[in-house]
């Protein structure tokens, strides 16, 4: 159960319905519910954010301003003008599409995107959940988003989507391998699974100082593992019009796209804990220092996205096979031994 | 394996190159005109909606028609009527179609008079239906000094209108 902030503010709560003689399970489900609210608002306004900040970004690298016009200030209320409008669309399901998995493609990569916020240390004590496994269940829980895609090409009955779906599905089982392998350096070194504990190793040295050959590699598959670009042959416009979610619309590509942005927040806030400190930072407040590092990745993200082109199926393969996973194991190798040598 | 390693390096660094180009653009000012609110600049002879110009001191129009920019007309779209005979001959009526015209600015050139001018800055020529873009003799005439062929600067001279600063694009329209 959620330790936020004051851990035992939770257990008075649970402390008082016992003593009503209520079933445990009633406070347990009010508190999960919500601690889902708050991650859910977080997640929504997040990626309304990373929407309006990614066209503004997009924008002026190609020298234009983007989004000027609705609410005043430089358009920061185009995303919420945009989700009101796919709101307000038609929601169509294709006659011949699968309809209870189309239904619930977008559900189950929505549920994966939420699902990693478990185990985000947005501060000390400001994380859902702090496992003892935290990272091996983030990697767990990213490789289920692949499964609602698939699903979302599958059902729509569309070539172009199951086109998409397949390279997504390839793309996700190849890029895996070296992002865990990337992952295990840190882990090494921190000599735990917990993100808390991870973020408490780098006490004196972010370990993107000790690995940054890791980093390098994890923040590759980590693009890759978002379906953004350079890497977004899963939705690659020009040759399979959308991807996977070409026969979706309304408030279901809304939740593909929100499941995007958020899967990105995801990735990079994994990579600030494990690589760049966590909440560590001085002067300003440490779940600021959380969020101004994930945004700084982002940015990145966003950056690389308006850098540099699309690759092609069999390059991206030869990226991952014949590049990051040579480098992950290099470095898991040498970490290896470099820890065993000093221990 | 050198070649391989040397590959990366080289990819990688073509990389961060790149990244380097996009950071700078990302700085550089946007080079978008947010039309409505801000105006391009014109070029003094863009062609954009005919002025019929008028002698600077009789206020008078110098068109004689003569006809003949209404014959040179590739799209057919100027059509006019004149009254009177010799040096008194003036349009009793003229109109542009400005549905047809294609902006050739053969009617200026032909025009023996220097009667008719197309540097006049006025392309906001939005109707809502076609008639709106018929323009007659009352909307095109000039009501001040417009540049022309012969005249593309205002002559120094009292009364005179400066040049319609270009893009001001106002319009006096007359369905
Ligand atoms: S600009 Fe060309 S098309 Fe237009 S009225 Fe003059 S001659 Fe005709
Ligand atoms: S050519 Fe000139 S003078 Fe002759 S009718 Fe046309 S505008 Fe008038």
């Amino acid at each position: 159960m959620p330790h936020i902030q004051s851990g035992d503010l939770v257990a008075r709560f649970y402390a008082l319905f016992e003593g009503w003689g209520i079933p445990w399970i009633v406070p347990r489900l009010i508190v999960m519910l919500v601690v889902v609210s708050i991650i859910i608002l977080f997640i929504s306004v997040v990626a309304m954010f990373l929407i309006w900040w990614e066209r503004k970004i997009s924008a002026h690298i190609q020298a234009r301003f983007g989004p000027m016009r609705v609410g005043g200030w430089h358009g920061w209320a185009q995303s919420i003008a945009d989700g009101v409008k796919l709101l307000l669309k038609e929601d169509i399901i294709p006659t011949r599409a699968d309809r209870p998995v189309f239904i619930l493609a977008p559900m189950v990569v929505f549920a994966a995107a939420l699902a990693a916020y478990v185990v985000i240390p947005f501060g000390p004590g400001l994380i859902v959940e702090d496992l003892n496994i935290g990272i091996l269940y983030v990697i767990a829980i990213s490789s289920l988003a692949v499964v609602g895609i698939i699903m979302a090409g599958w059902s729509s009955n569309n070539k172009y989507a199951a086109l998409g779906a397949l390279r997504s599905a390839a793309q996700a089982v190849s890029y895996e391998v070296p992002l865990v392998i990337s992952l295990i350096g840190p882990v090494l070194l921190a000599g735990s699974l917990s993100t808390t504990k991870i973020v408490e190793a780098q006490r004196y040295l972010w370990f993107i100082v000790l690995q940054p050959l890791a980093f390098l590699t994890y923040f590759t598959c980590a693009v890759a593992e978002t379906n953004r670009l350079p890497f977004d042959i899963p939705e690659a416009e020009s040759e399979l019009v959308a991807g996977f979610h070409v026969e979706y619309s309304g408030m279901r590509f809304a939740i593909f796209f929100l499941a995007e942005y958020a899967n990105m927040f995801t990735v990079c806030a994994i990579a600030t804990t494990v690589f760049l400190g966590g909440w560590r930072g001085p002067l300003l407040p440490p779940w600021l220092w959380f969020l101004l590092k994930t945004f700084f990745l982002l940015f990145v993200m966003m950056w690389l996205r308006w850098t540099l082109a699309r690759v092609r199926v069999d390059q991206l393969m030869d990226v991952a096979w014949k590049v990051l996973l040579p480098l992950a194991f290099a470095n898991l190798g040498i970490t290896g031994l470099l820890v065993w040598a000093f221990s | 394996m050198w070649r391989y390693l040397r590959e990366l390096w080289q990819g990688f660094w073509s990389i961060i190159l790149s990244m380097q180009i996009t950071l700078r653009y990302l700085f550089t000012r946007a080079v978008t005109v947010q039309y409505p609110e801000e105006k391009r600049q014109l070029p003094v002879r863009a062609l954009t909606r005919h002025v019929l110009t008028v002698d600077l001191d009789s206020k008078e129009l110098k068109c004689t028609a003569c006809d003949m920019c209404a014959r040179i007309c590739p799209a057919n779209c100027i059509h006019l009527e004149g009254e009177g005979k010799g040096k008194a001959r003036r349009p009793k009526w003229f109109v542009i179609d400005h549905n047809l015209c294609m902006y050739c600015n053969l009617c200026v050139e032909v025009c023996p008079f220097d009667a008719i001018s197309m540097y006049t800055g006025m392309y906001e020529l939005g109707g809502f239906s076609r008639t709106n873009l018929v323009y007659d003799m009352e909307t095109m005439h000039a009501d001040g000094f417009y540049p022309t062929i012969m005249t593309p600067r205002s002559p120094a001279g009292a009364g005179v209108k400066a040049p319609p600063p270009a893009g001001a694009g106002k319009q006096t329209r007359k369905a």
